[in-house]
């Protein structure tokens, strides 16, 4: 994700940094920090911080893996291909409502996506933008790939275990 | 506010008109397609 410097001021507008003072080891770039305050970010409530941003941007959610069956789930189930269609759905809107509750819209719905709403979508779209700029930033500024979690293990010794 | 979401979006690589995000219940699919690629950019291999 690269990011053009001409569109920093935009870029700012949809920035909330009030967490950051709560996170000393992490700075953005000066301009980012005197701007804010002077610019509103679009989604009041959002509190996802850089730390937080980094390290679930390492979850590594693909629409490859939301897509594969659960095959331990399936075992459970008699009539597994009648799921076919629902687990792959029911995953993608859990990723999806994971993401959104970091950043900051904890009311996502199965509706937004059946039946959007353009208010409750320009909310959620301020703050995904809101994730994307933080995440950026603060990966700019570090400059190092992130804590390894769990499921990133997982995910490695899932796809040794398929091929 | 629209305006500045679609820079924005144009700036994550991913073009949208206006009137998908004015008239979103008209563009459901266009709408779910946004949300798959945001999430993919944002939790995906990209983002690391």
């Amino acid at each position: 994700m690269r990011l053009r410097c001409s569109n920093i001021s935009i870029l700012v507008q949809h920035l909330d940094l009030r967490t950051l003072p709560k996170q000393p080891s992490i700075n953005l770039s000066p301009c980012v920090r005197v701007s804010y305050g002077l610019l509103p970010p679009l989604v009041q409530t959002h509190t996802a911080s850089p730390a937080l941003c980094l390290v679930y941007a390492n979850v590594a959610t693909r629409k490859e893996e939301l897509n594969m069956p659960v095959f331990t789930a399936h075992q459970n189930m008699a009539w597994p291909q009648l799921h076919e269609d629902s687990i792959p759905e029911l995953a993608f809107w859990r990723a999806l409502a994971k993401l959104m509750a970091v950043c900051g819209v904890n009311d996502f719905a199965r509706d937004d996506l059946a039946r959007p709403d353009p208010k409750r979508l320009r909310k959620q779209l301020s703050g995904l933008i809101n994730f994307a700029k933080v995440n950026s930033s603060a990966k700019t500024r570090l400059r190092v790939p992130v804590i390894e979690l769990p499921f990133s293990n997982y995910r490695r010794n899932y796809e040794t275990v398929e091929t | 506010m629209v305006p500045d979401i679609l820079t924005c979006l144009e700036e994550l690589s991913f073009t949208v008109s206006e009137k998908e995000l004015t008239e979103p219940e008209k563009n459901v699919q266009s709408v779910r397609r946004l949300f798959e690629y945001l999430l993919e950019v944002l939790t995906g291999e990209a983002a690391l």
